[in-house]
């Protein structure tokens, strides 16, 4: 019972990350139907930049840096779009595809010569604090995870589906031409998502690198698996990304926990292939 | 290849195939013989993808694990001792063929995006398979495959340790994977394909059996992705896991697509080209994969249909020459 609590919360925190980011990955698909690799890469870039305020500011400085990591990487997105897809807006899909890898590549590429190759640690005021709550335990660092997540999901969540401007992102992700009859400026709502899809990523990265290393490598599993969730829960399903990313956490935790800790990262593939072999469009099709 | 003596298409792949006769007297040095080997290997690779990707329309991103799984059939087959180079290469193309049968079937179901990601995740199962089960596989590499060694007809003696001879080996498996895929698509079963391709409810709705054919794609692709296995796993003497990762299908894809994808010449020219383009910058040392990455992306948001579907579009007649 302590156990299957224990690898319950665990699998609810490291779920929060992957729904995260897989609301950025989902928004994104949504509106111009790129599946953005290199998502990873600015999730990468999000805990470098968490990595040195916490360095030039101090420990304390950690939580604050949230908000700045966000703003930086927002307008990175943003030029993401600007200067390569939207030139390639009218291609095929798999050639989108082939620009994001260029750009994750460029990114990892680039933070390697930037930061260099050697892991770093971001030492969060938040690691040491063991909080007990009856049999289980877990560090306030990964408590702040989970509510950093679900709280910016709930509000990404909440502004796509209650604002008048989530109401233009939804209206171009159903239709370009028909949203720009309407009056609405496509090109400033795909700016716009890609921004925040790129914030959302970034803010995973702020918050789950402190409980690992920082390096330009670190976010070639992360995007992977989002995109796992994104299938699983329906391609660009708001919904479906965040359910699904629960549902991947715990399905790791657990299986890690009880079946073999060898082929961990298996079971989330694994999963996908047996949902999409009953269910050939994901688990909440839009 | 049924074109007539005059055309200047026949002169183009006369020519072609002369450059690659001779090229392991031109290249220095055993490198050069060794880049040339692979660049054929890779070409076996892309094309097979090409015909999933560019003539199905389906993306695959578990093509680098087939090639995976035949090495690693061929190599064990051989580090066993159960059977030699050969009867292994028929077993491995063969194994991995019906291998794409029985996972195409429930993952052919699925469809673009969905498919996409579904086959990488089978890719990475794969290679985590190929890793964690060290009692097959040997986990982190598997050695000593003896590979073709030595071939003994009548008075003539084959070395096919000789760098120069393994390069003219794979320089026939990549004739004739060219010549088998270019029947293929210019037959009954390619136009089923490329209908596929277009809207696959049409094709269905002119009596093509969508299933049938993509899981035909699909197994074909991986046979040829075996034979590319194979050979690699005998003109290394080694292999290890990595060769089966989604890195590898990601590889293979930007070849396909900065070709030109559904393009016989394109899998060519992108192949050859991705292979270049790091030998080109190893000056640039660190600085290699952020150029890299700037050059994938210059190409593919200025061509985006590939270096021959832009070739194609400034100049018909160039089109003409080399398709």
């Amino acid at each position: 019972m302590e156990q299957i609590s224990q690898q319950l919360l665990n699998g609810l925190i490291t779920g929060s990350a992957y729904a995260l980011m897989a609301l950025g990955l989902a928004l994104i698909y949504g509106i111009m139907h790129v599946a953005n690799f290199a998502l990873g890469g600015v999730y990468m870039i999000g805990a470098f930049l968490t990595f040195y305020f916490v360095m030039w500011f101090g420990s304390s400085f950690y939580l604050l840096s949230l908000p700045l990591v966000m703003i930086i990487t927002i307008g990175l997105g943003a030029l993401t779009e600007k200067f390569a897809f939207r030139l390639v807006r009218e291609a095929p899909h798999a050639t989108t595809f082939i620009v994001a890898l260029g750009l994750y590549m460029i990114l990892e590429g680039g933070s390697s010569v930037v930061f260099g190759h050697e892991w770093k640690m971001i030492s969060s005021p938040y690691n040491e604090l063991v909080l007990k709550l009856g049999p289980i335990s877990v560090t306030l660092q990964r408590l702040l995870i989970f509510v950093v997540c679900v709280v910016l999901a709930v509000v990404v969540y909440l502004f796509v589906m209650k604002t008048l401007t989530g109401k233009m992102i939804r209206a171009a992700s159903q239709n370009h031409d028909s949203a720009c009859l309407v009056g609405i400026n496509v090109n400033w709502v795909c700016l716009l998502t890609f921004g925040l899809g790129s914030g959302l990523a970034a803010a995973a990265g702020t918050m789950i690198a402190p409980t690992f290393m920082v390096g330009p490598a670190m976010g070639l599993g992360p995007v992977t698996k989002a995109f796992v969730v994104i299938i699983l829960g329906g391609m660009g399903s708001v919904q479906g990304a965040i359910l699904g990313g629960f549902i991947l956490g715990m399905v790791e935790s657990l299986g890690a926990g009880y079946v073999t800790s060898m082929y961990k990262d298996a079971f989330a593939f694994g999963i996908l292939i047996v949902v999409l072999i009953f269910k050939p469009t994901g688990l909440f099709q839009r | 290849m049924s074109a007539p003596l005059t055309s200047p298409k026949f002169w183009v792949y006369f020519i072609f195939l002369l450059i690659m006769l001779a090229l392991p007297w031109v290249l220095k040095g055993r490198y050069g013989i060794y880049l040339a080997t692979m660049v054929g290997i890779f070409v076996i690779l892309v094309i097979s993808l090409n015909l999933v990707v560019g003539y199905t329309g389906q993306i695959s991103l578990a093509h680098g694990a087939f090639y995976g799984i035949g090495a690693y059939i061929c190599g064990i087959l051989q580090v066993r001792e159960i059977l030699p180079f050969w009867p292994a290469l028929v077993v491995a193309i063969i194994g991995t063929g019906i291998l794409g049968i029985l996972v195409g079937i429930p993952m052919l179901r699925t469809r673009g995006p969905y498919f996409a990601i579904g086959s990488m995740c089978l890719g990475i199962i794969v290679s985590l398979v190929l890793l964690n089960w060290q009692s097959l596989t040997g986990g982190t590499s598997l050695g000593g495959i003896r590979g073709p060694g030595q071939l003994k007809i009548g008075g003539w003696m084959i070395d096919f340790l000789s760098n120069k001879v393994y390069y003219y080996l794979v320089l026939i498996f990549v004739v004739l994977t060219i010549f088998i895929v270019n029947r293929l698509i210019h037959s009954r079963v390619g136009r089923a394909f490329m209908a596929i391709r277009e809207e696959e409810e049409l094709a269905e709705a002119i009596g093509v059996n969508p299933m049938r054919f993509k899981v035909l794609s699909f197994a074909i692709g991986a046979m040829l992705a075996a034979l590319a296995g194979s050979l690699y796993a005998g003109y290394m003497g080694a292999i290890d896991p990595d060769i089966a990762s989604v890195g590898m299908s990601f590889n293979l894809l930007v070849m396909v697509l900065v070709g030109g994808s559904g393009t016989m010449t394109g899998s060519v020219i992108g192949t050859v080209l991705l292979w270049m383009i790091p030998e080109w910058l190893q000056a640039a040392q660190q600085y290699r994969p952020l150029i890299f990455g700037f050059i994938l992306l210059l190409i593919i948001i200025f061509m985006p249909r590939g270096i021959v579907g832009w070739l194609r579009a400034i100049h018909p007649k160039v089109a003409e020459w080399i398709s």
